[in-house]
């Protein structure tokens, strides 16, 4: 008996390491066509910015994102809850794989623009207030720390942008992340009127950053000139579903992207997308070996 | 080393060779055998020696010279493919699937149009095979992999032009398939809406109509084992048989059981759950003609060795891999159930009945979830918590969902009766569904684990059964076990059997 356990314990203790992040990571996850993107604090939190789903009109069958992508995800990376979910905006595509969030992390608190939108997006927060997850609305000029990383958000302003063709993407909650020398923009689906706003408001802030997200999956609606001018960023990612109905992204967007350094990833030619950074060097990631870095395993990351 | 356990674990590391053709887990599966026989077999006598060493190069022999694991593997896919229809037709939202077994291998295949086919009917398939695409995150279902590992060669994407055509039927085959479709029929018209799909997943696993947010559910309280066809099947339709033919000879009684019981193996699916139970059954059946009781952990080894022996690539199925290890955990549960069993007996307060078969339901439920915790984490990437609790009311109910349905199919026609039965059936469901999602609910109720390494987790698996196994024999000596015996607490089968 005695030998027994010896045995048991030689062979599996030095198996058991105990992974503890010490880099903020950055992870793009595959919905298809819809966003979502995981960070990973150094402290050991984590957010959710959006959960995909099935843009609203699309036929596509099978089980939403939330389930087949997101959780898997979480799972994947032994992540019992989530700190915090930002909601960028109502649209299907990004908040209808929150229902199977909601339902199966627990969350602290949400963070959304105050706008209401689909049906899907009330069912939503109806199941997080249920619940008891904090719904808080944010707006630009917010800021917070996360141990040592700054998150400001930038949008959606005081004043909402309305009058245009999109207001719900226009007011997206856009964040920016800053640790160490390294800086990340998410801009959730935010279109020319909302960029024109940033540069105005923020212009200074979103200077020359590591990472952009590329807003509204990279439709040519949005990343104008003057922003992805301003913004130059080192590594942009597109997500986006394959072969989309949409023609995202489009082709003027990454041609001005790559025109400015950038180096474009897309979900729909590498799948998830993980950036990672220890506040001086940063790492790209992807899933599917891809133009870049063709690195099969995810979490196979050096700096 | 007994002949039995020799010849299994040759099988199981052949089939594991054969599949992976990877060192790393060829060498765990050596340790596993060393970690077997320093934890469960008294010194060796000479000619068990030459015995098991007989067994083990006649077991390697079988699986290497099996006709799948030789099917001839040519670089290009083939487009034309002739076989068997090894699987049963399982019907998806916007494209049917099955999977032909040939000589050049296992294909699975997609159309969009409903083909008059059946189990085991002689196909003649021309398509594009493609190897499926990886997993576009981590964590997602590798459906490449598993592909891979069960040797199925190429699949049909549903777009692509289809053309099957059945050159063959079977008659054995299409007997099966229409008791399978009759009674997914049977529980559409006499169930409403939200009940009849888990009416058909607990009767004959065909889950393919059920919501997946149920199915998540069951996963998340660790329930899912009742979705598919196992020893409870078996058990509640042999004792059914046993109470109905009660005036019969003990052979009728066998034959029957017997016999129903392969219809309903091969009918859910022949998966190797069910061949595992109807094997099970088979093997105590003979051994109780001989009037011997046959050791739980042979018949589990010979179980493991026809499972084996049907295709070698079975090892590497999840769903083979946690029904095996369930088992060993009831196995190794049986002493301290026993235990528990006889304090029963010795009770005299209602009160301490009712806690001590609780308990004792919720001791067998754990150890069962603990053995098979490494795997389910390797292939699900979360493990219940809530699950020896979740076991006691979800196990309960789905027995008598099963008792109340088989009844329900069996006098459905008698007017009045079986309205009866199916509203019954109805409630009894509706409970099941109501207590799963509850279960779910519960934060916590299960936790991420990550990716694990699978070396861990071979090892992991054969420790806790190892240690479980020697607590267990320090409890009590020489423990039985009957499957669902100590696992359904007031269980419809429990006084039959
Ligand atoms: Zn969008």
């Amino acid at each position: 008996m005695v030998r027994l356990v010896l045995i048991f314990l030689i062979i599996t203790l030095p198996s058991c390491t105990f992974q503890k992040p010490s880099s903020l990571t950055v992870t793009c996850i595959d919905v298809g066509q819809g966003d979502s993107l995981l960070i990973s604090f150094p402290n050991g939190k984590h957010w959710l910015v959006d959960a995909g789903g099935v843009p609203a009109g699309d036929t596509e069958s099978g089980v939403d994102p939330g389930h087949r992508n997101v959780l898997s995800v979480l799972r994947a990376k032994a992540i019992q809850s989530l700190d915090v979910v930002v909601m960028t905006h109502p649209d299907e595509d990004h908040v209808q794989g929150m229902l199977a969030v909601a339902r199966h992390v627990p969350v602290s608190q949400v963070y959304w623009n105050g706008f209401e939108g689909s049906r899907t997006e009330k069912k939503v927060r109806k199941e997080f207030t249920q619940r008891g997850t904090r719904m808080n609305v944010v707006k630009a000029g917010d800021v917070t720390r996360v141990g040592d990383v700054g998150v400001s958000v930038l949008s959606p302003p005081a004043e909402p942008i309305l009058g245009t063709r999109s207001p719900e993407n226009e007011n997206s909650v856009i964040m920016l992340i800053r640790y160490g020398t390294k800086s990340i923009l998410l801009t959730g689906d935010v279109e020319e009127a909302g960029e024109r706003k940033l540069l105005a408001t923020f212009g200074l802030e979103i200077r020359n950053v590591s990472l952009l997200k590329v807003a509204h999956h990279g439709s040519d609606s949005s990343s104008m000139s003057d922003f992805v001018r301003r913004t130059r960023p080192g590594i942009a990612f597109v997500s986006c579903g394959k072969r989309n109905r949409y023609g995202h992204p489009s082709g003027d967007v990454i041609k001005r992207l790559e025109r400015v350094g950038a180096d474009v990833y897309r979900t729909d030619q590498c799948g998830m997308l993980e950036w990672m950074t220890d506040g001086r060097s940063e790492a790209v990631a992807t899933m599917l070996p891809c133009n870049k870095n063709a690195l099969r395993e995810a979490q196979g990351v050096t700096n | 080393m007994r002949p039995i356990f020799a010849v299994t674990l040759a099988m199981i590391t052949a089939s594991f060779a054969v599949a992976t053709q990877s060192t790393r887990i060829i060498a765990s599966l050596i340790m596993m055998v060393g970690v077997l026989i320093i934890v469960s077999v008294p010194p060796a006598r000479r000619y068990r020696r030459i015995a098991s060493g007989v067994s083990a190069i006649v077991g390697c022999i079988l699986v290497c010279f099996h006709p799948l694991t030789n099917s001839k593997e040519s670089a290009v896919l083939p487009r034309t493919v002739i076989g068997d229809v090894c699987s049963p037709i399982r019907k998806g939202d916007t494209s049917n699937r099955f999977t032909v077994c040939s000589p050049a291998g296992k294909f699975v295949v997609r159309t969009r149009t409903d083909l008059n086919l059946n189990y085991l009917d002689r196909v003649h398939v021309t398509s594009d095979f493609t190897v499926p695409e990886p997993p576009r995150n981590i964590g997602e279902f590798d459906y490449q992999a598993w592909c891979k590992f069960h040797h199925i060669r190429g699949v049909s994407s549903a777009n692509a032009d289809v053309l099957a055509v059945n050159i063959g039927q079977n008659p054995i085959g299409s007997f099966v398939s229409n008791v399978r479709l009759w009674i997914d029929l049977q529980c559409k018209a006499g169930l409403p809406v939200d009940t009849a799909p888990l009416a058909s997943g607990i009767l004959l696993s065909i889950t393919d109509d059920l919501p997946f947010e149920l199915q998540e559910a069951f996963g998340r309280t660790g329930t899912v084992h009742v979705l598919s066809t196992s020893g409870m099947h078996i058990s509640v339709l042999v004792a059914s048989i046993g109470t109905i033919l009660i005036w019969s000879g003990r052979t009728t009684t066998a034959a029957t059981g017997l016999g129903l019981s392969l219809l309903v193996g091969y009918a859910s699916g022949g998966g190797p759950a069910p061949l595992r139970a109807v094997t099970s059954l088979f093997v105590r059946l003979i051994a109780r003609y001989l009037v011997r009781s046959p050791e739980p952990w042979h018949l589990l080894c010979c179980c493991a060795c026809v499972a084996i022996l049907r295709d070698p690539f079975v090892v590497m199925d999840a769903g083979a891999q946690l029904s095996f290890l369930a088992v060993s955990g009831l196995i190794v549960a049986a002493p301290i159930a026993d235990v528990i069993s006889q304090r029963i007996r010795q009770a005299t307060s209602l009160f301490s009945k009712v806690t001590l078969t609780l308990l004792q339901g919720c001791t067998v439920s754990f150890f069962v979830t603990l053995i098979t915790a490494p795997a389910v984490a390797f292939h699900m990437h979360h493990v219940s918590l809530i699950s020896p609790i979740a076991n006691l009311p979800v196990g309960f109910l789905s027995e008598w969902a099963l008792l109340i349905g088989a009844m329900a199919l069996v006098f459905g026609w008698i007017p009045g009766i079986g309205t009866l039965m199916f509203t019954l059936l109805h409630g009894v469901l509706r409970s099941l569904i109501y207590i799963a999602n509850l279960l779910a609910d519960v934060p916590y109720a299960d936790v991420a684990t990550g990716i694990a390494d699978p070396y861990l987790v071979i090892i992991a698996s054969v420790g806790l059964i190892g240690l479980c196994f020697v607590i267990g024999r320090k409890v009590i000596q020489g423990a039985s076990v009957s499957e669902p015996q100590y696992f359904v607490p007031w269980s419809p089968t429990k006084p039959l059997l």
